[in-house]
C-alpha cells in the first residue's frame, strides 16, 4: 500500500482542510468582534454579537425560521420522493433508466431557471392560476412571491431531484425477493412497506433527509428570489446583513450559528439513527 | 392440509411462451418436484401458484377454492426462496412470527408456536439472533420454520438447497424429508439438480421448454424414460440407434447395435421406424469371453477410455458394430484397448420413440 504516489495526495488534503479551517476561522474570530458601523470592527473580543442574536427576536427568529422551514421542506419532499424513487427502482421497463437520467438532468438546471419557471407556473394571469380561479377551486390566485410557502415550493424544487436519486439507490439495496416473502407471508402491500420497505431504508432515507436538510438550510439563491426581502433565511439575511448593512460582525456571528445549528441537527440525527440500528440490530 | 390442480395453466410473454399450457394434479401431502434446466419454466410455474405471476391461461386450484386472482398474501402458502429472503432488521423470532403477526395471532399464542418451530428445526436458542449472525443452513432451517409457521395450506420452495455445499444440502435434505413427512405438508418443491429431486420426491414432473416431459415417480422415471430429454437429464445414459423389426403384443422385436433381440415396451411403432434403445450405465455388465447367458445381449467390444470415481468404475467400451456404450461396474482390472464382451438385458433397457 506503500505507493509513492499516496504522497501526491497530501497536497490537496492539506489544501482543503486549509481552506475549510482558514475560512470557518475567519468567521469565527470576525463573530467574536462588534460592530463600529460603516464596515469596522471593535478590537476587543465580546460575544455582543451572540447575546444579540439570541436576545434580539429579528435574529431568533429568523435563526428558527430557517430551521423550520429547512425540516417541513425535507420531510415533505421526502414524502414526494420516496414513492417515486421506489417506483423508478422496481420498475422493469427499459424507460426506468431514461426517466432517472431526465430527473439526473434536471438537477443540474440551475435554481434561477427553476425559480423563474415557477413564477411563469404561477403567474397572477397565467394558466394555472386561470384555471383555478376561472373553475371557481380559488377566489384569488396564488401567488408563491414573498411567501413562505412559496420558498417552501421553491426547495423542494431545488432538492427532489437530489433526494430521489439518492433514495433511488437505497432502495435497490433491498432485495425484490423480500417484498415477495412478506407479500407471500400474508402482507398486503401496504403492510409489506410499513414492515419491511421502510425499516429497511430508514437509515438511507435519514441520511438523504439530512443531505436534503443541509441544502435547504444554505440555500440562498430560491429563498431570496421567492422570498423577495420578506422571508429572511439565515443566508438571506446574512447577505442582507454583509452587503447592506456591512455589519461583518454579526454577519459572522449568523454564520456560525447556522453552520452549528446544521452540525447539531446532523449530528442528533445521527446518533438516533445510530441509536435504532443498534436496537436493530443491524450494526452488520 | 390441501391439493393443488394446475388446469390449462401456462405463461406467455408476449411471442415467447414461458409455460405451456400444462395440467398438474399435487395429491394431499404429497412432495412434487419440478425438475428441469434454467429456463425450462419450472420457476415460473411455481411462482404462477405462489401469486407472484399472472398466468396468461388455466386456472390453479387448492381444493375447490379457484386461487387463480388471488394476490399471493391471500393464498395461505408458505415460500422457502432460493436466497432465503430472511428480513435483515428483523430477530429471528421475528422473522418466523412475520407471518402470524399478519394473520392476528397474539403476542403468547406467536412466541409458543415461534419456540415450537425452533425445536422443530432443532435451533432452539436461536430466537434473539439477527439473519447475519446465522450459517447458511441454519438461515435456510429459519426460513423453512418462517414458511411454516402459519400452518400455510401448500409449502413451495424454489431452489432453496442451491447456495449450501454438498455435504450440508444432504443433511439439509434429509432433515426437509423428516419434517415434510411429519407434518404432512403438500409441497412443490422446485429444482435442476437431479439427485435432489429423485431423493425428496414422491414424484417429479420433469420440465423441458415450458413442458412437462414426463410425470413419474423417481424410481420409474429412472428406469422407463420416456422422452430422450428425460432419459438424459436424469443420470446417465447410453443412447444406441434401434430398428423395429416386428411388434408382437407388448413385445417389439428390434435390432440394435448389430443384433437382434425382442424387448417389452408399452409403445406402438410401425415395422421399419427408427427408434431409441436406452440403457443405463450401470445395467450393462462385463461378460466372460464368448458368453450368451440367457436373457443377456452381449456384445465384443474393445475398452477406450477408463475413469475411476472411488465406488464405481466408468469405463467407454467401443463394440464391433462400433457403438459407444458407458459402463458402471465395480473397480475392476481394464486396461485401455483390452478387447471385452459387454452386455444388458433387454428388460432393463427401454425403447424412446423419438429418434436420435
Amino acid at each position: 500500500m506503500n505507493l509513492p504516489w499516496q504522497r501526491f495526495l497530501l497536497l490537496p488534503l492539506v489544501l482543503s482542510l486549509a481552506l475549510l479551517i482558514a475560512s470557518q476561522y475567519v468567521f469565527l474570530r470576525g463573530s467574536l468582534h462588534a460592530d463600529l458601523g460603516v464596515g469596522r470592527l471593535g478590537d476587543a473580543l465580546t460575544l455582543a454579537n451572540y447575546r444579540k442574536l439570541f436576545t434580539d427576536s429579528f435574529y431568533f427568529d429568523s435563526l428558527w425560521l430557517t430551521i423550520k422551514l429547512s425540516a417541513i421542506t425535507t420531510v415533505a419532499t421526502l414524502v414526494i420522493g420516496l414513492p417515486v424513487a421506489y417506483v423508478l427502482a422496481r420498475m422493469r421497463s427499459r424507460w426506468g433508466p431514461v426517466l432517472l437520467a431526465v430527473i439526473v438532468a434536471a438537477s443540474f438546471v440551475t435554481i434561477v431557471i427553476k425559480v423563474l419557471g415557477l413564477n411563469i407556473i404561477f403567474a397572477t394571469n397565467g394558466g394555472l392560476n386561470r384555471f383555478l380561479v376561472g373553475s371557481g377551486l380559488l377566489s384569488a390566485p396564488i401567488t408563491l412571491i414573498g411567501k413562505v410557502e412559496g420558498v417552501a415550493v421553491g426547495l423542494m424544487y431545488f432538492t427532489l431531484a437530489f433526494l430521489v436519486i439518492l433514495l433511488y439507490s437505497v432502495v435497490l439495496t433491498i432485495p425484490r425477493s423480500l417484498e415477495d416473502a412478506a407479500q407471500s407471508l400474508g402482507a398486503s402491500r401496504w403492510r409489506m412497506h410499513w414492515r419491511v420497505i421502510l425499516p429497511l431504508s430508514l437509515p438511507g432515507i435519514v441520511a438523504s433527509g439530512l443531505i436534503a436538510f443541509n441544502l435547504c438550510m444554505g440555500a440562498f439563491t430560491s429563498a431570496a428570489l421567492i422570498g423577495a426581502g420578506k422571508i429572511l433565511t439565515l443566508p438571506v439575511l446574512i447577505q442582507r446583513t454583509v452587503i447592506f448593512d456591512t455589519k461583518y460582525g454579526m454577519g459572522a456571528t449568523l454564520a456560525v450559528v447556522l453552520l452549528l445549528a446544521g452540525l447539531a441537527v446532523n449530528l442528533i440525527s445521527i446518533l438516533v439513527v445510530g441509536r435504532l440500528k443498534v436496537a436493530r440490530g443491524m450494526t452488520a | 392440509m390441501s391439493s393443488v390442480r394446475l388446469a390449462g395453466v401456462g405463461k406467455r410473454y408476449g411471442e415467447t411462451l414461458a409455460v405451456e399450457p400444462l395440467d398438474l394434479e399435487v395429491a394431499n401431502g404429497e412432495f412434487l418436484t419440478l425438475l428441469g434446466p434454467s429456463g425450462c419454466g419450472k420457476t415460473t410455474t411455481l411462482r404462477m401458484i405462489a401469486g407472484f405471476i399472472a398466468p396468461s391461461a388455466g386456472r390453479i386450484r387448492v381444493d375447490d377454492d379457484d386461487i387463480t386472482a388471488l394476490p399471493p398474501q391471500k393464498r395461505r402458502m408458505g415460500m422457502v426462496f432460493q436466497d432465503y429472503s430472511l428480513f435483515p432488521h428483523l430477530t429471528v423470532e421475528d422473522n418466523i412470527a412475520f407471518g402470524l403477526v399478519e394473520r392476528g395471532v397474539a403476542a403468547s399464542e406467536r412466541r409458543m408456536r415461534v419456540k415450537e418451530l425452533l425445536e422443530l428445526i432443532r435451533l432452539p436458542q436461536i430466537a434473539d439472533r439477527y439473519p447475519v449472525e446465522l450459517s447458511g443452513g441454519q438461515q435456510q432451517r429459519v426460513a423453512l420454520a418462517r414458511a411454516i409457521a402459519h400452518t400455510p395450506r401448500v409449502l413451495l420452495m424454489d431452489e432453496p438447497f442451491g447456495a449450501l455445499d454438498a455435504k450440508l444440502r444432504e443433511a439439509m435434505q434429509e432433515e426437509l424429508r423428516t419434517i415434510q413427512k411429519k407434518l404432512r405438508i403438500t409441497t412443490i418443491f422446485v429444482t435442476h439438480d437431479q439427485s435432489e429431486a429423485m431423493h425428496l420426491s414422491d414424484r417429479i414432473a420433469v420440465m423441458n421448454q415450458g413442458r412437462i416431459e414426463q410425470l413419474d415417480p423417481p424410481r420409474r422415471l429412472y428406469e422407463k424414460p420416456r422422452t430422450r430429454f428425460v432419459a438424459d437429464f436424469v443420470g446417465k445414459i447410453n443412447f444406441v440407434e434401434a430398428v423395429v423389426l416386428g411388434a408382437a403384443g407388448d413385445t417389439i422385436e428390434v435390432e440394435a447395435a448389430g443384433l437382434h433381440f425382442p424387448i417389452r415396451a408399452e409403445m406402438t411403432t410401425p415395422v421399419g421406424a427408427r427408434i431409441t434403445l436406452a440403457v443405463r450405465p450401470e445395467r450393462i455388465r462385463f461378460l466372460a469371453r464368448d458368453e450368451d447367458a440367457a436373457g443377456w445381449v452381449g456384445m465384443n467390444g474393445a475398452v477406450e477410455r477408463i475413469s475411476y470415481l472411488g465406488n464405481v468404475m466408468h469405463t467407454v467400451v467401443v463394440t464391433a458394430a462400433n457403438v459407444r456404450l458407458l459402463v458402471e461396474s465395480a473397480p475392476a482390472e481394464h486396461a485401455s484397448g483390452e478387447p471385452v464382451r459387454v452386455g444388458f438385458r433387454p428388460a432393463d433397457a427401454s425403447l424412446i420413440a423419438d429418434t436420435p
